[in-house]
């Protein structure tokens, strides 16, 4: 009877406890999420982590239209735009006043080497994937490569030496040192060459929202001229030039920055469709005074008198006593029922202007002057007047200043390639050191990661 | 039971109103009143005890309001009738009921009672233990002091009355969250340090609900709303705080930062009684800068500008420039933050029940307006049901409790608070002559568009927590605790297109419509054995169990946008376009073993082991299991004769120690898994994917030893009563996010904190019986915790991504930063000391001060005071620390924003911010020891008057006032000393009045 009992209750506590197992505290991979593994087994996934790469830089990300990126940004730090806002972070830019602790700064640099980190996700792990097929696995690594470079360009522009981050590894990347600038300039170079013989000519889907081989070739051609390496730009640019049977020249210039435009080499993708571009919502406003940013009223003064770019490319806002302008490259800033706007990051008329230049420094004024013109007559203009190279030189800086206004800091990185910077701003930008021409290094940064020193000069 | 007997005057029953304000009003549902008018007798008498005469002793009529006390000789006299029962209590003495009878005179002997203290029982979760006798460390607060509060977060009702946990409001935001603490912080991960919260026995998972990137985070602080915050106070009948390892080890991985046990209301036996309360009041902002007016700002901004050497005004500087009105002043800070709050709560509850089984239902309503510019609204509603039954033969015991609460915020898309302190004092209208929204011809950017940006959380909480015993042989018993809780959360904000400058020229197209769902779901069950033998000098009592538990948390952001109206900005299927951001759904399991051996020998000598072995999901594979475990032992020598006999005034002594073992987990699911998740966005059509972390597979738990000893002192009768404690708890191999630089691609990855950090500390706890008379009593309590903290070691900490942040051998909550020295006696700027004399001025080589932000010390002091029918309790909140100042969150004084007073005198020259070297100056000194400040606060945080008496049909009535954050005292330089912040609104004031009635 009693140890009956006591076989019953041993029995209910075993019941108990028999439970206790590592099944039950074994658990898969959540059915919202991937792992790292599928992700680069399928060429689809694969594809969506490159293309959320696109995404950021459009939306939040260095070359984006919002008012985080280099056209807004560097449009302030140079004489093209006024703020009328003290509240936005750009002021310290408009005002030149960086410190090292600036927030903006930080997250450029966080956001951006975020993105590179991404990119080396997908060449390390489209490269190690055995189920991708050679010819998405190229275009992957190539596209990869290519907006590695890209990045790296810029921020070397804009921070002077800095890491080179090729790889995932964050133990490798907690310590990484800066790289000196010719260093940095021959991974671009060689991350470029890679990806010009990964890519082909062809766009992946439809627009050119995704960049091709053309596209590496442009950035070449820009790469080259920053480093006056006049020859390699002359041909990489004629190479784009002449690869008419995708780029063709548009006459109309309020058809330039359409999302079909056919002198454009690589555009972002405004998404959902319906959304234009964020450049449009940053510049756009319809009464005056200005809330956010307007064009400098001194930089509206200098357009020649007929350029047409004044009156297509510029909207003027007036109460009757006032007028103010803005950028008008990109027109709607609200939606539309399909997309017409899509932010543009090489566009034709850089070639033509990046071979002008090349020419003029080679000594092919006439081929230089043509080139000039190509662009001043679409404006409206005569031809150049320039005769000597430094006069060519200045033609054609001053044809990109009102060529490529409010575009992707191109003001900022002429005067600052030119040696211009100092002439140019210390008399409009009462702010103004010549140790501007860098940006700090961001301070949590160099605190986080000592290799990082020493602090660019003046900060 | 005595059946009780109410005569005309029973109006004026003292006795009986004091019962009832103490226990919640609980009388009895009294038959209809007897009219028995009987003669009045002189009774005398004298008590005595063991050793002779007891002077002092309470001698009442049952309930009626006459009384009194015995004199020096112990002898009294008093007058009743036959009836009548007298009621004799002293302290440390069992009470003693007499029938009166045809006595005249009586002599009565009180026997000591010496299970006084020891019916003190504790909810130490799987088991409860006798305050007396406990090995480990348990504070705790009940319904009485919660009810005194007019609160509505749980944590709120802890504050400065627990030693060792510190508990600090992180904003007066309605709905918004409480930061706690117990001994000290364990964890570097801001997330990593909340306790183990247990409502009846079921885990609340605490984790947020809500998307603080996308919708709540500009206006809840932290991570916005969670089971926690939705938890009705009103439903709580105690709170036990378990704080060392001899009380966490059983909770084994989750009991590193403590233990937070929930009980909520149950019913009371055999009575049926209904409580309706009601409460109103007011509520304001506690404290304000004090900022400039008009002139002295705009006096700034021009010195500012004639010091940087400008005479053209610039473009954006529009509160100058000639664009605004330079003789308009409004203080921003009533306009934007100033307004009075009205809170409101109505609350019955209805007990029933019978020898066997006893139900309660409860129902609270709560609504609170916002003290921000507009109409905004908290509102909560709780239904709370509780229910226990016993068998007749008493072998089978059941219970449960369920708690449902509907919750609705709805606030302004983001807190005012910043604006209210930097928008210029002659900064225009905020509406114009038509009521629009003004932009002063786009010269202002109006912060009413952060109102138009509503937010709404509406959020539903379920928790059902149920016990099943059985008593299978005398001495064992079986018993499965289980339950089930469920809490959901839907918040949206909008963003219609009029919150955007006309000049723009938007329309609905942009209007935007943010919603997130958010859901949360366990279960738990935890099968329990129960064994018990007393071998008559020593007792011995075995538990055993098991835990299962998963929970499972989901969410869903969506953006609406472009509306076809903005009227329709809230209805989905008027958007044009709808994207998903962001859907989770992830599952976090758990199963343990745990078990504890109490071995009691004499009454006199405790030893208490507790174990548990842990297995969480939370950790990759190989790493998922753990053994933590604790022992305790306690010494009550105030039972040993020799201090029975030669220290008669210690009635009660114990010295206890506990050392253990304890982990956590709270690091999130799926830490360890190389992830990546959908972003909700397309790019050409397919939605874009996103690495999610940088991965870790490697790290395991971390572990948290426990040490504490302490001393129990009673004195005089317990009339005094004093607890002692030393706890030293060290962490290492603690799971942290590892700050990483940016070159890496994020900003952090979980690892193992290669370190290790002591918390230390002493808390003092008293309470004491002060006076005790029949018309008037006063006790105090007070608590005090000197906290320490310490990095004991850190290998390699210079070439880690810590080396600017920590110091070996100082405290975790330290800031490195500049020195100031005083201003340059030519430039008239901020100068700094230049540790390394290399002539610059560089964060990584000049931030060498320390300053510790960990408080020195931290306390409450409480009184209870009753005078007859009144009562009233005041609660005294106390801190000593250092805390950034406004210098922190404020921009250089110069620029277009306004400034404290304080800036007027003894600052740098102003500037407008064209003058770098100004600029720098002012930057170090934002991040230099200038900008910290004593923040040292004594808060009166509660005062409570009440009026309880009863009608003549034996209805228990009771009328009171409360009050909240009533008067601070402070030096501080900033808003509030409590969340030294200057972007979230301070606690609030809050003045209340109610009725409660009971019947």
């Amino acid at each position: 009877m009693k140890t009956n009992k006591i076989i019953k209750i041993t029995n209910l506590i075993l019941l108990f406890f028999a439970f206790s197992c590592e099944e039950f505290v074994s658990i898969d991979v959540p059915d919202t999420q991937l792992s790292g593994e599928q992700v680069f087994n399928d060429v689809r996934t694969a594809e969506s982590v490159l293309t959320h790469v696109y995404t950021k830089l459009h939306n939040s990300v260095v070359v984006t239209g919002d008012s985080g990126g280099i056209t807004v940004l560097l449009g302030n730090y140079a004489d093209e735009l006024t703020c009328y806002n003290a509240n936005l972070p750009e002021l310290v830019f408009n005002e030149n006043q960086l410190l090292e602790s600036t927030t903006t700064i930080h997250n450029f640099w966080r956001d951006t080497y975020h993105l590179i980190y991404v990119l080396n996700t997908v060449i390390e792990g489209v490269g190690n994937s055995t189920t991708i097929v050679e010819a998405d696995r190229d275009r992957l690594i190539g596209e990869a490569l290519f907006v590695r470079a890209y990045l790296h360009f810029y921020l070397n522009q804009l921070f002077g030496e800095v890491p080179y981050v090729k790889s995932t590894d964050y133990r490798l990347n907690t310590t990484i040192s800066k790289e000196s600038s010719s260093t940095i300039y021959s991974f671009i170079e060689q991350d470029l060459i890679s990806a010009e013989s990964l890519l082909v000519d062809t766009y992946t889907g439809d627009y050119r929202v995704r960049p091709n081989r053309s596209a590496v070739v442009a950035m070449q051609a820009r790469l080259y001229l920053y480093h006056g390496e006049w020859e390699l730009a002359r041909q990489k640019a004629t190479a784009v030039i002449e690869n008419t049977g995708l780029y063709q020249w548009v006459e109309d210039l309020n058809s330039v920055f359409l999302r079909n435009s056919t002198g454009t080499i690589w555009q972002l993708m405004s998404s959902p469709e319906g959304k234009n571009t964020l450049e449009a919502k940053s510049f756009v406003f319809t009464l005056v005074p200005p809330p956010n940013r307007a064009l400098a009223q001194d930089f509206i003064t200098q357009f020649e008198t007929g350029d047409l770019r004044a009156i297509d490319w510029v909207k003027s806002v007036t109460n009757g006593m006032e007028t103010y302008y803005h950028p008008f490259k990109y027109k709607l800033n609200v939606d539309t029922s399909t997309s017409m706007e899509y932010p543009i990051q090489f566009r034709l008329e850089e070639m033509y202007l990046i071979r002008a230049e090349a020419y003029a420094e080679l000594g092919f004024f006439d081929l230089s002057k043509m080139d000039i013109n190509k662009i001043r007559n679409r404006a409206g203009l005569g031809t150049t007047a320039a005769q000597t190279k430094n006069e060519l030189i200045t033609a054609i800086l001053k044809e990109r200043k009102f060529e490529f206004f409010c575009e992707l800091g191109h003001r900022f990185f002429d005067l600052k390639r030119r040696g211009l910077l100092d002439t140019t701003l210390s008399n409009v930008k009462p702010g103004w050191n010549s140790t501007d021409v860098l940006f700090p290094l961001p301070e949590n940064e160099l605190l986080l990661n000592s290799n990082l020193l020493p602090q660019n000069p003046g900060y | 039971m005595k059946k009780k007997l109410i005569n005309q005057r029973s109006t004026r029953l003292l006795y009986g109103c004091l019962l009832a304000f103490t226990s919640f009003c609980v009388t009895s549902y009294a038959s209809s009143p007897l009219e028995l008018q009987q003669t009045q007798q002189p009774i005398t008498g004298t008590v005595t005890d063991a050793q002779g005469v007891v002077p002092g002793v309470t001698v009442l009529v049952k309930d009626k309001a006459s009384g009194t006390l015995t004199d020096e000789n112990g002898k009294f006299s008093i007058v009743a009738t036959a009836n009548d029962v007298l009621v004799f209590s002293y302290m440390g003495y069992k009470t003693v009921e007499i029938t009166v009878a045809n006595q005249t005179a009586i002599y009565l002997q009180l026997e000591e009672d010496t299970t006084q203290l020891k019916e003190v029982v504790l909810n130490a979760g799987y088991y409860s233990v006798k305050d007396r006798e406990r090995t480990g460390s348990i504070s705790r607060i009940t319904a009485k002091d919660i009810e005194t509060q007019p609160v509505t977060n749980v944590l709120a009702t802890m504050q400065g009355r627990m030693a060792g946990v510190s508990i600090t409001q992180t904003s007066g935001v309605p709905g918004s969250g409480f930061d706690i603490q117990i001994r000290g912080r364990n964890s570097l991960r801001a997330d990593g340090n909340n306790p183990l919260y247990i409502v009846d026995g079921m885990p609340l998972g605490t984790e947020s609900l809500g998307n603080s990137s996308f919708l709540s985070g500009l206006i809840l602080p932290g991570s916005g709303v969670n089971s926690l915050s939705i938890l009705n106070p009103a439903d709580i009948e105690s709170i036990e705080v378990l704080k060392d390892a001899d009380a966490t080890a059983i909770y084994g991985s989750r009991g590193a930062n403590g233990v937070v046990l929930i009980t909520t209301k149950k019913a009371k036996s055999g009575k049926t009684t209904l409580i309706l309360n009601s409460f109103s009041g007011v509520g304001s902002i506690s404290r304000r800068l004090d900022l400039m007016n008009t002139e002295q700002y705009l006096n700034m901004r021009r010195q500012a500008f004639a010091n940087d050497g400008i005479t053209t005004y610039p473009a954006s500087a529009h509160d100058i420039n000639g664009n605004w009105d330079e003789n308009r002043y409004t203080d921003w800070q009533k306009e934007l933050i100033g307004n009075t709050s009205l809170h409101r709560q109505v609350d019955a509850s209805l007990s029933v029940g019978n020898e066997f089984t006893n139900l309660l239902l409860k129902v609270t309503n709560y609504n609170e307006t916002s003290v921000f510019h507009g109409d905004f609204e908290y509102g909560k509603t709780a239904f709370q049901f509780s229910g226990n039954h016993q068998s007749s033969n008493k072998k089978l015991n059941m219970g449960l409790s369920i708690q449902y609460v509907i919750d609705k915020n709805d606030l302004p898309g983001t807190d005012l608070t910043l604006d209210a302190i930097n928008l210029a004092p002659n900064a225009p209208a905020l509406y114009d002559a038509e009521g629009n929204l003004n932009w002063e011809n786009s010269t202002f950017v109006n912060p009413l568009r952060k109102i138009k940006e509503e937010y709404l959380a509406k959020s539903n909480f379920f928790n059902a927590g149920g016990t099943i015993s059985y008593a299978l042989l005398p001495n064992l018993e079986l018993k499965t605790m289980a339950g089930f809780s469920s809490t959901r959360l839907n918040e949206t904000k909008i963003s219609p297109s009029t919150i955007y400058n006309p000049a723009f020229g938007l329309d609905s197209s942009v209007s935007i419509l943010l919603q997130n769902e958010g859901y949360q779901q366990s279960w738990s069950l935890e099968p329990q054995m129960h064994w018990k033998k007393d071998f008559g000098k020593s007792a011995l009592s075995v538990l055993v169990g098991s835990t299962f538990q998963e929970r499972n948390f989901g969410s869903r952001a969506i953006e609406a946008m472009g509306f076809t109206s903005n009227s329709l900005i809230y209805n989905m299927a008027a958007a044009a376009n709808i994207a998903i951001y962001n859907n989770d759904n992830s599952i976090y399991r758990y199963n343990a073993v745990f078990g504890r051996v109490n071995y009691n020998l004499h009454e006199k000598y405790i030893i208490n082991l507790t174990g548990r072995r842990d297995g969480s999901s939370r950790f990759g594979p190989g790493k998922q299991f753990a053994n933590f475990g604790a022992i305790g032992a306690a010494w009550l020598f105030g039972k040993e004769r020799l201090i029975r006999e030669r220290l008669s005034v210690v009635s009660f002594g114990k010295l206890r120690a506990s050392y253990g073992s304890t982990g956590s987990d709270q690091i999130g699911n799926y830490q360890f898994l190389d992830t990546f998740s959908s972003t909700g966005i397309p790019y050409q059509g397919s939605i874009g994917l996103e690495p999610t972390r940088l991965f870790n597979p490697d790290f395991s738990w971390e572990i948290n030893k426990k040490f504490e000893t302490a001393i129990d002192l009673g004195l005089w009768n317990d009339r005094i009563f004093i607890t002692t404690a030393y706890f030293r708890n060290r962490s290492s191999n603690q799971l942290v996010g590892i700050p990483l630089p940016g070159t890496t691609g994020f900003t952090s990855i979980l690892s193992n904190f290669p370190a290790e950090v002591e918390n230390s500390g002493i808390e003092l706890e008293w309470h004491s019986k002060n006076i005790e008379t029949i018309n008037f009593s006063w006790s105090s309590s007070f608590n005090v915790t000197f906290p320490k903290n310490e990095l004991i070691s850190f290998p390699d900490l210079e070439r880690s991504t810590y080396a600017n942040q920590y110091v070996v051998g100082e405290p975790l909550n330290i800031r490195l930063v500049y020195h100031y020295t005083g201003m340059n006696p030519e430039t008239g700027f901020y100068e700094f000391e230049d540790y390394n004399n290399d002539g610059f001025i560089r964060p990584g080589d000049d931030r060498k001060k320390h300053i510790d932000l960990t408080p020195s010390y931290f306390g409450g002091l409480q009184n209870s005071l009753r005078y007859k029918k009144w009562h009233f309790d005041f609660l005294f909140q106390f801190t000593k620390q250092l805390a950034p100042n406004f210098n922190t969150y404020k921009s250089m004084p110069g620029l277009a924003v306004n400034q404290s007073v304080d800036v007027m005198t003894g600052t740098q020259p102003y500037s407008a911010g064209f003058n770098s070297q100004a600029t720098s100056a002012y930057t170090f000194y934002r991040t230099s020891d200038a900008a910290f400040t004593d923040a040292s606060f004594i808060r009166l945080k509660n005062i409570a008057l009440s009026y309880a008496f009863q009608t003549r049909n034996g209805w228990g009535c009771k009328v009171y006032m409360q009050g909240q954050n009533v008067l601070t005292f402070t030096n501080y330089k900033g808003l509030d000393p409590e969340n030294y912040s200057g972007s979230k609104i301070p606690p609030l004031r809050v003045f209340t009045l109610g009725t409660q009635l009971t019947f």
